[in-house]
């Protein structure tokens, strides 16, 4: 639109109002956003937008919610479950007058400022995460406020609402039946997702009622390189990283599939020079806005992350994001690498396979849902209850992890089966249920067609562009020309053998902290922060751990590294001397162990732990209650302790509760601090 | 009657959703619709259409009132779908499965929507309310004899659930029902003093209704708790739905039985049936003395469910 000197202008409050919003005097639509944003405020439609990340779609929510409020329309409910990750967009919103209140689980908004607000009209855009709208609070006060007069109701990640979606969340199942109560039924709806195949959009198009538009873009990634290599050792992948880091383009993103990777690969980067931070579920808040930041503005070369950081992370010149291990799912892997150069010529996103990757994407598929065993158990005790039952004492009832329990009640709860009431207590509905059995098996058998796909991916010698955007039903109808396949190029490993060696070393080293049990143990008789030398299924140690169990003899290798962790990790005061957690299974192999590291470390060795009767091992127990109330009793002491401060050695540590309850009474009978040496965590080994 | 009919009804009798103003008490209900029905208006019609509340506005019944209940729609669109996930549904007064006699009965006192769960159907067939003082061994053969004659009448039974203060009245009666109709492989009505979720809190309970072995039946808003005033409302409610109740044991001129029966036996006396065999109280013969049908054997129960 251009002005005439002198002339009027031709008035245009759409595109007016999006250069408020970006603050950009030249800004113009992008392709289909001016359609969808006329279909929500003109004719009320429903919308689902596929558009790649980066292509606007805050923009067509923020003015269409800007132009219903001025048509005199309620607020906008808008359900995301990154509202976390938003505050740039909200930020930019309030630039075009839109008044926001966000609420999610780290924001201070209650549902009673929410309602007022509501009531007094002075709220244009209502932000809630799933998890949130199905809470009785903000279901009880907030919906029917906003359910009555509702403007425009915006679903983000659309493709969670899905049980084919890779990324279905049980909180989004209500959504559907939600709206179907908003307005007089013809509330405008927006659907928003940058990955969905024609299978999911169709399950959404089902769920959000008939008349849908679909605006669809091309999701092809102009640019972005891909490739991928299969490298099965970990030590093989850090060293490649330490190599090959540098040489990246811009700042970027390495995507783990677990914390625990997430700090290994985030520290064997820094100890090789990389300006590398760990970002994953485990960082607090106020962190991950620094470290989001910090990638921002180039300030740092790559965060290593877990999925936590993910949709919705706006930064338009990522450089490169590089896959440490497979994502479960193709689809999952288009958008994360998504996020790449989407304001850059070239970009990079590089897969590279390990051998455990399979293991991880199994445990995760088959924690997806909830066991029927799980199942059962929880709504037994539900079932028999009179009255709401505390999450805490449906724990103590039932031998199921706490995660489990909670998956089982949240899915509970979605179905109606089970509501919840104030706090963490649920109650059993008047409603019928059975376990459906088929729905959950055929999303199942999904996921495990979408594992082989992602393998397929890694296998290719076709375009890799090509394959993943066959696989959304976006016809790329030609190479892309710059992935590996295209050009013939290809990734290869590190011929360091020296820095091999070292990442195999530096992966040997890595132990871990053992937080003593807080939990009905007074300050006076609970452990002090003890050490683990390895994680049972870890290349490092985890391999000689297993070795030695299966001997009955551990290697003077893991005597000299417990020794070297211990010296190295100085625990304070000193310790003085040596106690062992005695095994029946293991008979001397522990006791042994623990005077050969009393021997090396030139202190004394007590054996004064018996045990006093044979319990099922802790590895079968499944949650806290059970496991403290196996080990109670378990053990005595054969004579007392020494007074000075004590390290308590065993094997390995499943709950532990062993060593809080062989601590504790050596506390009780006089011990100095007791501090806990492990070999191996075996948190969640199959027993 | 149209959907329309009973959202509005349930509407203007919404207790679900917090609104600045009151819903509807139970006269102003029925003195509404009793205004409609004389200007030939469909309750429904309050919906959409402003001249039509304006016209039957009457009192406190004010057209802003009118306005603030009926406007609610999706509000309470949300509640009834949480109610229903969980398997409770709600009969508005004008609804096909709403007791008719209750209505009928109770006139302007008539709930104007009860609260239901389980086998929501038996509210359709003929219903026999069963009511005593107390449950001893005398009684309980008693009971449960007229639970099997109502089966084999085609009936259903009709009894009060003692609320969670447990005052004492009514206690145990409805368990000795609920065996009886286990047994008897029937599906009686449990009408509670406290609201649906707060009555079925006990397994057994819960369970029947889940099996749709039972059907649980409040006037109250689902987490209300039971209270004398709650006991006497759901003793009205027993007698009035029931074709006939059955007073098994009654104290003479005291006690929430004995009111209650007493008023009914005052309005309808053909339709209380006083046992005066083994095991009944002084009330008993003083209800038939007053109209009440006398039932001096229990075996002659069957001939009076017709
Ligand atoms: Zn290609």
């Amino acid at each position: 639109m251009t002005d005439l000197a002198g002339g009027t202008a031709v008035a245009d409050p759409m595109l007016e109002a999006l250069r408020e919003l970006t603050g950009r005097t030249n800004a113009d639509f992008r392709p289909d956003q001016r359609e969808a944003i006329e279909a929500l405020v003109e004719r009320r439609e429903r919308v689902l937008v596929v558009q790649r990340t980066g292509w606007g779609k805050s923009a067509v929510y923020f003015l269409a919610t800007h132009l219903l409020r001025e048509q005199g329309l309620g607020p906008t409910l808008l359900i995301s479950p990154l509202l976390a990750l938003m505050r740039n967009q909200i930020e930019a919103a309030e630039r075009l007058g839109l008044r926001c209140m966000t609420v999610n689980s780290s924001s201070k908004t209650t549902v009673n400022e929410l309602s007022n607000r509501l009531q007094s009209d002075s709220v244009d855009l209502v932000l809630v995460s799933p998890e949130r709208l199905a809470n009785p609070d903000f279901a009880q006060q907030a919906m029917p406020l906003l359910g009555s007069r509702p403007g425009l109701v915006v679903i983000d990640e659309v493709h969670c609402i899905s049980d084919w979606g890779h990324d279905f969340r049980p909180d989004y199942r209500r959504i559907g039946r939600l709206i179907s109560n908003f307005g007089d039924g013809n509330v405008p709806v927006l659907g928003c997702t940058a990955t969905a195949n024609s299978r999911v959009v169709e399950d959404v198009a089902n769920q959000l009622g008939t008349d849908i538009t679909t605006y669809r873009g091309t999701l092809n990634r102009d640019g972005l390189a891909l490739s991928a290599v299969k490298l099965s050792q970990q030590a093989e992948r850090l060293a490649w990283l330490a190599e090959q880091l540098g040489s990246m383009p811009g700042s970027g993103i390495i995507y783990c599939l677990t914390i625990r990777d997430v700090d290994n690969v985030s520290s064997w980067l820094k100890r090789q020079g990389h300006d590398v931070e760990g970002y994953s579920g485990a960082t607090i808040n106020e962190d991950r806005e620094v470290l989001e930041h910090r990638l921002k503005t180039n300030d740092l070369k790559a965060l290593v992350a877990t999925s936590a950081l993910g949709m919705g992370y706006d930064k338009p010149d990522l450089g490169f994001v590089i896959h440490f291990q497979m994502p479960g799912s193709p689809v999952a892997y288009y958008q994360q690498v998504g996020r790449a150069g989407r304001a850059l010529d070239d970009s990079r996103a590089l897969l590279l396979c390990g051998k455990e990757d399979v293991n991880i994407q199994d445990y995760f598929i088959d924690q997806a849902f909830p066991d029927p065993v799980d199942i059962d158990a929880v709504l037994a005790v539900l079932d028999e209850a009179a009255g709401p039952v505390s999450l805490r004492d449906i724990a103590s009832q039932v031998d199921v992890k706490w995660a489990k329990i909670e998956l089982a009640l949240k899915q509970l709860d979605v179905e109606g089966v089970v509501r919840r009431v104030k706090g963490q207590s649920y109650e059993r509905t008047l409603a019928a249920w059975a376990y459906p059995h088929d729905r959950i098996q055929s999303v199942t058998d999904a996921r495990r067609f979408e594992q082989q796909l992602m393998f397929d991916y890694a296998e290719t010698t076709g375009c890799r562009m090509r394959f993943l955007t066959d696989l959304l039903d976006d016809d790329l109808g030609q190479g892309c020309g710059i992935c590996d396949n295209c050009r013939n190029e290809f990734i290869q490993p590190s011929t360091s053998t020296q820095l091999i060696a070292a990442a195999e070393a530096f992966l040997r080293n890595r132990p871990l902290m053992i937080e003593p049990k807080k939990q009905g143990i007074p300050v006076g008789e609970r452990n002090q922060e003890g050490r683990t030398l390895a994680h049972w299924g870890d290349s490092g140690w985890g391999p000689l751990v297993q070795q030695g169990r299966r001997d009955g003899h551990f290697a003077d290798e893991l005597v000299g590294a417990l020794v070297e962790m211990i010296t190295e990790w100085a625990p304070s005061p000193a310790p003085t001397w040596v106690a062992a957690v005695p095994s029946e299974r293991t008979g001397a192999l522990v006791p042994s162990l623990a005077q050969r590291v009393a021997e090396a470390l030139a202190i004394a060795y007590v054996p004064l732990v018996e045990r006093a009767e044979q319990r099922p091992p802790q590895v079968e127990m499944q949650n806290s209650p059970h496991q403290a109330a196996n080990v109670a009793g378990a053990f005595t002491l054969g004579e007392p302790p020494l007074s000075g401060p004590v390290l308590l050695i065993d094997d390995l540590v499943d709950s532990g509760w062993t060593l809080n309850e062989i601590g504790r009474m050596m506390s009780r009978s006089g011990s100095g601090p007791v501090f806990p040496v492990v070999l191996a965590l075996a948190l969640g080994r199959r027993a | 009657m149209s959907s329309d009919t009973h959202l509005a009804a349930l509407l203007l009798s919404n207790q679900l959703t917090r609104l600045d103003v009151a819903p509807l008490k139970a006269r102003e209900f029925w003195g509404l619709v009793d205004r409609t029905d004389a200007l030939g208006i469909n309750v429904g019609a309050l919906l959409t259409d402003a001249t039509v509340r304006a016209q039957v506005a009457q009192g406190d019944v004010s057209e802003k009132r009118l306005t603030g209940l009926l406007d609610a729609t999706r509000a309470f669109a949300f509640e009834i779908e949480r109610l229903s996930e969980g398997g409770i549904t709600l009969l508005s007064a004008l609804d096909e499965r709403f007791p008719v006699l209750l209505r009928d009965r109770m006139q302007h006192g008539c709930p104007p929507h009860l609260f239901a769960a389980g086998a929501t159907d038996v509210l359709l067939l003929r219903r026999l309310a069963i009511v005593t003082d107390a449950i001893d061994d005398a009684i309980e053969p008693i009971v449960r004899q007229a639970v099997a004659a109502a089966v084999v009448a085609g009936w259903a039974t009709v009894v009060g659930a003692p609320g969670q203060s447990g005052n004492g009245d009514g206690q145990a009666i409805d368990a000795v029902v609920l065996d009886e109709s286990g047994a008897c492989r029937s599906t009686p009505i449990v009408v509670a003093a406290d609201g649906i979720n707060r009555a079925a809190r006990s397994p057994d309970v819960r369970k029947l209704v889940q099996q749709q072995a039972l059907c649980l039946v409040s006037p109250f808003v689902p987490d209300t708790t039971a209270s004398a005033a709650t006991a006497r409302a759901r003793d009205a409610v027993v007698h009035a739905m029931a074709d006939r109740t059955l007073v098994v044991a009654c104290a003479d001129g005291t006690g929430p039985t004995w009111a209650t029966a007493l008023a009914s036996v005052e309005h309808e006396p053909a339709s209380v049936l006083s046992f005066t065999g083994t095991g009944s109280r002084p009330g008993n013969a003083a209800l038939v003395g007053m109209g009440a049908v006398d039932i001096d054997h229990i075996d002659t129960l069957h001939n009076h469910l017709h």
